[in-house]
């Protein structure tokens, strides 16, 4: 490794290594001669290969590069290429040599060796060693930073918590983490637990694999009752039909034999992305998605499988319906039911049994490699042979993207050539002979996964290879000889120049030998690199006359550095995903949020913009993040029926998730079978989303959160439904006995404590008693509450007193109202002497307003009751509130939901709030709620009031008046009010963005 | 000037702060601007059996096997294949097409092939034809580009709507509105005062320091979606009911199941432009790629590339848009000039285009020219007259001259998506031919 720097002005700049470290001492103390043959040895065995890889294709004689003008011109010969450079190096300095590889100097290939990588580094150390020792390395991360900063470790793990396990964080992980980066790491890599890592591992792999496609509409074409014995005997157990008297019973579905069958397709396609996520989480080896000796088996494919596991659940109750969600838990293990079709096998086409078979096979399991589910999403066919397997392997696990490798270099002369061209024809073998021994290791597996398909169950080779006759070939034109396995017209089953032996299985052999290849650990952390980043890993750029190509080339250098120091990590830690991971979260590439312009022109901050676009913090979450988050904040989430467990769905189901997911494409997600790219840039039509999202959700919170008790809730934890602005006192009182008349009526006492901030202060009395109409015998009954007399008290003397009788009097003075027939309003109520007060109507309520200095006061209320003792309640429920209207933002309920407002903005958004903010929110609270208290004490009170559709939290529970009360009631209006205010964070910017 | 020269070069990045009012987007009214879709033949279609029919030759691998038995046909200077409807669709729109033969697209690699067909490049960082007509003509526009299906790339110049499913079309341009009830969600004071403080909230992480260039540009889109979405209702004022989009298709061939909602794509494609909401759109049919029992799927699918090209042209009638819509038809390359093993044929570079405009003066055309393999001849650059020392067409030229028959060279230029190693060539004019 070289620390350098680069010296002089941008057109004659020269490197000064100011360190060398790497190998040094095959140089230092050597002669020249023994020098010069360390660098050929070392140019042979670490450089050339890399070469042949990444640049022959198009540096080959007489190739594109060639054709464009290039002087360096490479072969298949090491020692060809060995001349090569030396005659270069006679040309050029090893900067311009360093500077082409990295795609710099309008390298027409762009970048093939980014700065970091390890042919790169090969190439550097070689060109040092042939040059006496001076190492032209350029530092990829040199001033690409600059400017730049970092988020505070609190918002890291905040992020890092709902991306990976999609939870709000403790406060005992947010706490941990500020103390050190040391314990932030630790405290990202506990979040990788639980049902929400295991998600975001599953959609992770699923955005790469897109194995959820085979669900999504691709053919799925699996054999399953002829393949698998056990599976069709089960079948026959079940019934055919769902039973005529329950037809019209919907609430679970029926395990009925196409319902049974659909259920293992389902457990099939799922295979790879359960391996995938049953290693990380076991903190197994990486490489063990490749090369487990086992596969991922649910309650369905146990049976057809053969597998022998154990698993709790029924399959159906004595009914016969069974619950889908329950089916979704996988154990490893062993696929052996899987039989060969032969001479001895026997099918019953009507009642779809296997009737005989010479025996079951095991199939020698590869990883994800040998999963039906990752075979059937990239079949193959007689002529593809497995090419595209082999491609999406390299792609995949080896970070080989090989139709890139060549875009322009199918001549077609060369595609005309029917004479083998993908063997003899150079245009085609230059991808060909990477990309066709790879294919013969999937040898044994036929065109739709299935293990040794062909009749006899000895190969899965094409018929059309042998016999072309049968196809209108020419006999005798195939080179096929009984008992082969793989195509002779083709290359030998391999992997970069190695063959498996004889004994071995091609596919675990591959899978062994690509494991052990350094790439596959650059290739794991391009693998997750959208999942952590938001984004696709840069390629390297191809168009030199583009603006930004020089800034596109050090955003890519700089992203090849840290993808090569990450796969550096990973390999270190025993390739566990988790510790990859966490490296990741723990970059600048995910922590940066701030970037500092001040000083810089606008040329230079245009390029350093270009240069930073995909770094750092703000992204849009993806629909399935975002589904996430609104479980980890509000504790729902949209379109969620009751508690998400659906027993019609072995996931989880949303608008945003699960097999139906019917807004997931339209907010940019994917099905993984049409859509396979996510569009991650927010729309029109992704802001209408949000807001028909916001519309359902928000209502759904706020009504399901404070139904629940205070400790159960997720979000509003700090405040209760008639916690408002400005409140001072708000308290209810049960007021008891019941009178003969309606003219009689019964007097109470209340006293309730108040602290006033000083200034104007409201009084508000309701009568909130329920079914207050209702009688026991069906004729008129009455329940009213009188207002005699308010007292005020300071250390016991009378501070203030307001009479019942007085109130129409008092300026401030409002009362409940109702309109009649011509459209004229009349108060609720009226002064009674007789009863020394002012008597409400049923429900209704009254305001005045007082004038209360700062300091403690006690509240006498003389109340009295008309409650006639036909009525269905015993007694009558009155409520008293305060409300300061001067300095009301300073009372302690004001400050309460300044605090859940706080705390909403910091679950939400996972920053704080700024200067005002907290203000704002308080008075757009207050005014909302003052606007739904005009509309009445019910949440849906109102012409235009609140809607909701409470049904899918709750059902059609059959509630009584008082209950619906405690659940709808909004006396306050602060389930409409924050309603209002969820609304506004389900829909800002921070809300939908990482 | 550019909406999103930001995204490329990145000055708007730093324009910085929102002051719009929300809510109050104008919708340009409908204009006589031209609209862009193009269809996109995903798989490589074999245009052999299409607008470049090739007969047998003897001492050859067999070409086509409809060809031991039927001539080409034609229509005016097209000549077409004898099969499934091609003789009514090129004698019923022959004159409003113009045909491109002898397209090299220089891969057998679909990614590459899509990529150099759509965008006009084999390497990345060239938008779609598509999105670069919607930034020229309406980036501002809330649906200005969308796709609907096939391969897009917009490189930042503006953003694109994916629809998957039409028939929720409604219920997504109206979000307050309970799809089962017809009744607001939520009152319009409530959603008043939450936008109120969605939009301070805006304002106030826009005006903060040391935004990085990726939350900035997202914040840009951000603004841009809020503030494009009222736009959404006018086309809610003019959508069908349910019952009146066309229904997915299943049709079969070769052994294979196809399925199609290419009338739907259209519909939703028309509806928009029709709203004044959008300028170009992205249509595909899928299965194509025909490496086995290739004649059977082919015939299935240009039977049903048949019928859609009529309900193209009808619908495009009803919404009184045909006048002003060019259609692109075009595929990820060829299929080899012989039969594999499987009956299939396998990828080939040389492919074709299929440009369409009502009453097109350039109509009636074919220019390009393979020869009776199906090789690329190469044509004079001014006169497009077969010569062996012109030029090879590529997708590249095709763009070129349909940048500029289409007026988007110059903005093309402007935001760095030139197409600097194809010249322009005279595609377009309609005294010539190959």
């Amino acid at each position: 490794m070289c620390i350098v720097a680069r010296v002089g002005g941008p057109n004659n700049f020269r490197w000064l290594c100011l360190l060398w470290l790497y190998g040094a001492s095959l140089v230092f103390g050597a002669s020249e001669d023994q020098a010069q043959q360390a660098a050929d040895d070392f140019y042979r065995t670490e450089v050339d290969p890399g070469v042949q890889k990444e640049c022959l294709s198009c540096h080959l004689s007489g190739g594109v590069a060639q054709l464009s003008g290039a002087r360096f011109s490479l072969s298949r010969s090491v020692e060809q290429n060995l001349s090569s450079f030396k005659q270069l190096l006679l040309e050029v300095d090893p900067a311009w040599i360093l500077s082409k590889a990295s795609g710099d100097l309008s390298h027409g290939g762009g970048p093939i060796a980014a700065v970091g990588s390890s042919l790169y580094e090969a190439l550097s150390h070689y060109l040092a060693l042939i040059t006496g020792g001076d190492a032209p390395l350029e530092d990829a991360e040199e001033n690409f930073w600059e400017g730049t900063a970092l988020e505070s470790r609190e918002t890291t793990i905040r992020r890092a918590s709902l991306l990976f396990a999609g939870k709000v964080a403790s406060d005992r992980a947010i706490n941990a983490a500020k103390e050190s980066p040391t314990e932030l790491r630790q405290q990202i890599l506990a979040t990788m637990e639980g049902d929400g890592f295991k998600d975001f591992l599953l959609s992770g792999a699923n955005d790469r694999l897109l194995t959820d496609g085979l669900m999504n509409g691709l053919d799925f074409f699996i054999s399953t009752k002829d393949r698998y014995p056990q599976l069709s005997e089960f079948l026959q157990t079940l019934p055919e039909e769902r039973p005529e008297k329950y037809q019209n019973y919907h609430d679970k579905p029926f395990l009925t034999r196409n319902d049974a069958e659909w259920a293992f397709r389902w457990a099939v396609h799922r295979e790879p992305l359960e391996l995938i996520a049953h290693v990380v989480m076991n903190d197994k080896p990486y490489s063990e998605v490749l090369t487990a000796d086992y596969t991922m088996v649910n309650q369905f494919s146990n049976i057809a499988y053969r597998s022998e596991l154990t698993f709790d659940a029924e399959f159906a109750d004595e009914d016969g319906f069974h619950d889908r969600s329950q089916f979704s838990r996988f154990l490893p293990g062993s696929n052996t039911g899987h039989i060969p079709h032969d001479e001895s096998f026997e099918f019953d086409n009507d009642n779809e049994t296997v009737l005989s078979f010479s025996g079951y096979q095991a199939i020698p399991h590869a990883g994800v490699l040998s999963t039906q589910a990752w075979l059937a999403r990239y079949p193959t066919t007689d002529t593809n042979r497995n090419r595209a397997r082999a491609r999406w392997t390299y792609f995949y696990f080896l970070g080989v993207d090989i139709e890139k490798s060549a875009p322009r270099t199918t001549d077609p002369v060369a595609l005309a050539d029917t004479d083998n061209p993908t063997l003899k024809n150079a245009a085609c073998t230059v991808c060909h002979e990477r990309l066709d021994p790879v294919a013969g290791a999937y040898q044994s597996y036929g065109n739709n996964g299935h293990y040794l398909d062909q009749f006899g169950g000895m190969d899965s080779l094409s018929d059309s290879y042998k016999c072309p006759e049968c196809y209108g070939g020419e006999h005798g034109s195939t080179g096929y000889q009984y008992g082969d396995t793989w195509y002779r017209d083709m290359r030998d089953p391999g992997f970069e120049g190695d063959e498996p032996a004889m004994e071995v299985d091609s596919l675990q052999w591959l899978a062994d030998s690509i494991v052990e290849d350094p790439r596959f650990a650059v290739a794991t952390v391009r693998f997750w690199w959208p999942a952590v980043f938001g984004s696709e890993p840069l390629g390297p750029p191809q168009d030199t006359t583009r603006v930004n190509f020089d800034q596109e080339v050090r955003a890519y250098n700089a992203q090849e550095a840290l993808i090569s120091s990450l796969a550096s990590d990973f390999v270190k830690n025993d390739l566990n995903l988790k510790a990859l991971l966490t490296d990741m979260a723990m970059s600048k590439w995910f922590r940066t949020s701030e970037f500092k312009t001040e000083g810089l022109s606008d040329e230079v901050r245009e390029r350093r913009e270009a240069e930073l676009l995909s770094v750092g913090s703000g992204r849009l979450l993806t629909p399935e993040e975002l589904d996430r988050k609104n479980m980890a904040v509000f504790g729902r989430t949209w379109q969620q029926w009751r508690d998400g467990h659906n027993p019609h769905s072995f996931d989880f189901e949303s608008a945003f998730r699960g097999q139906w997911a019917p807004y997931r494409t339209f907010y940019g997600g994917i099905d993984a079978a049409v859509v396979t790219a996510r569009n991650r840039t927010f729309t029109p039509l992704m802001a209408n989303l949000t807001q028909s999202m916001a519309a359902d959700l928000s209502c759904q919170v706020v009504l399901s959160e404070f139904a629940k008790a205070t400790r159960d809730r997720h979000a509003f934890e700090q405040v209760e439904k008639h916690t408002y602005p400005g409140q001072l006192v708000d308290e209810a009182f049960s007021l008891s006995g019941t009178v003969i008349s309606d003219q009689d009526w019964r007097a109470h006492k209340a006293t309730v404590s108040a602290t006033s901030v000083g200034g104007q202060a409201l009084i508000r009395i309701r009568d909130i008693t329920r079914d207050s109409y209702a009688s026991t015998d069906g004729k008129h009954t009455n329940a009213d509450l009188i207002v005699r007399e308010i007292v005020f008290r300071q250390g016991g003397s009378i501070v203030k007193r307001i009479n019942g009788k007085d109130f129409p009097a008092l300026t401030g003075f409002r009362s409940d109202t109702w309109i009649d027939d011509s459209g004229r309003s009349h108060l609720r109520g009226d002064v009674r002497q007789e009863a020394g007060g002012w008597w409400m109507h049923e429900n209704a309520w009254i305001e005045i307003q007082v004038d209360l200095a700062e300091g403690e006061y006690d509240v006498e209320l003389a109340l009295a009751t008309s409650l006639k003792n036909n009525n269905v309640n015993e007694s009558m429920l009155a409520k008293i509130s305060i409300e300061a209207l001067d300095n009301w933002s300073q009372t302690d309920s004001s400050i309460a939901i300044k605090n859940q407002v706080r705390s909403l903005i910091l679950r939400a958004t996972n920053r704080g709030p700024v200067d005002g903010e907290l203000g704002r929110a308080l008075k757009a609270l207050a005014a909302e709620a003052a606007n739904a208290r005009e509309e009445g004490d019910w949440f849906f009170s109102g012409e235009s009031g609140g809607r909701c559709d409470t049904h899918s939290i709750w059902g059609s529970d059959d509630l009584s008046e008082s209950e619906q009360y405690h659940r709808y009631g909004d006396p306050d209006g602060m389930l409409r009010a924050w309603t209002m205010f969820t609304h506004s964070l389900l829909t800002s910017f921070w809300y939908l963005h990482d | 000037m550019l909406r999103s020269a930001a995204v490329a070069g990145v000055s708007a990045l730093a324009a910085g702060a929102g002051c719009r009012v929300w809510g109050n987007a104008d919708v340009p009214p409908s204009g006589d601007h031209k609209l862009l879709v193009t269809l996109q033949l995903d798989g490589g279609a074999d245009v052999t059996q299409l607008c470049d029919p090739k007969v047998n030759v003897q001492g050859e691998p067999k070409i086509n096997h409809w060809a031991d038995s039927l001539d080409p046909g034609s229509t005016g200077t097209i000549q077409f294949a004898p099969v499934a409807d091609n003789e009514w669709l090129f004698h019923t729109f022959g004159r409003d097409m113009l045909v491109i033969n002898g397209v090299d697209s220089q891969t057998n690699s679909h990614e590459t092939g899509r990529l150099f067909n759509w965008t006009g490049s084999n390497a990345e960082g060239l938008p779609s034809l598509t999105a670069l007509h919607a930034a020229s003509l309406g980036a501002d526009l809330p649906l200005a580009y969308t796709v609907f299906g096939g391969h897009s790339r917009t490189h930042g110049l503006v953003t694109y709507n994916r629809f998957d499913d039409i028939s929720r079309i409604s219920s997504l341009v109206q979000p307050n509105v309970d799809s089962w009830s017809g009744e607001e969600k939520r009152n319009n004071r409530e959603l008043k005062a939450a936008q109120q403080l969605v939009e301070e909230r805006v304002n106030r992480v826009f005006s903060s320091d040391g935004l990085t260039p990726r939350q900035r540009q997202s914040l840009l889109r951000y603004e841009d979606g809020v503030y494009g979405r009222e736009g959404l209702r006018a086309l809610a004022d003019i959508l069908p009911g349910q019952d009146e989009f066309a229904p997915g298709e299943e049709f079969y061939g070769g052994g294979y199941n196809f399925w199609s909602n290419l009338k739907q794509q259209i519909q939703g494609a028309m509806l928009i432009f029709k709203s004044g909401l959008g300028v170009s759109a992205d249509l595909a049919l899928n299965g194509f790629d025909t490496h086995e029992q290739h004649d059977e799927a082919h015939e299935a699918l240009l039977f049903h590339l048949a019928d859609v090209l009529e309900f193209f042209w009808d619908y495009a009638e009803q919404q009184g848009l045909a006048e002003r819509i060019t259609l692109v038809i075009g595929t990820d390359f060829g299929r080899t000039n012989y039969y594999n093993d499987g009956n299939g044929k396998d990828h080939w570079p040389i492919g074709s285009y299929i440009i369409m405009e009502r009453n097109a003066p350039w109509g009636n055309r074919v220019v390009g020219a393979t020869d009776e393999l199906h090789f690329a001849k190469a044509v004079d650059p001014k006169t497009l007259k077969e010569n062996r020392n012109g030029v090879v067409l590529t997708p590249a030229h095709v763009h070129a001259a349909l940048r500029d028959h289409l007026g988007l060279s110059a903005i093309a230029e402007e935001s760095g998506f030139g197409l600097n190693q194809a010249e322009v060539l005279p595609l377009f004019d309609p005294f010539l031919g190959s």
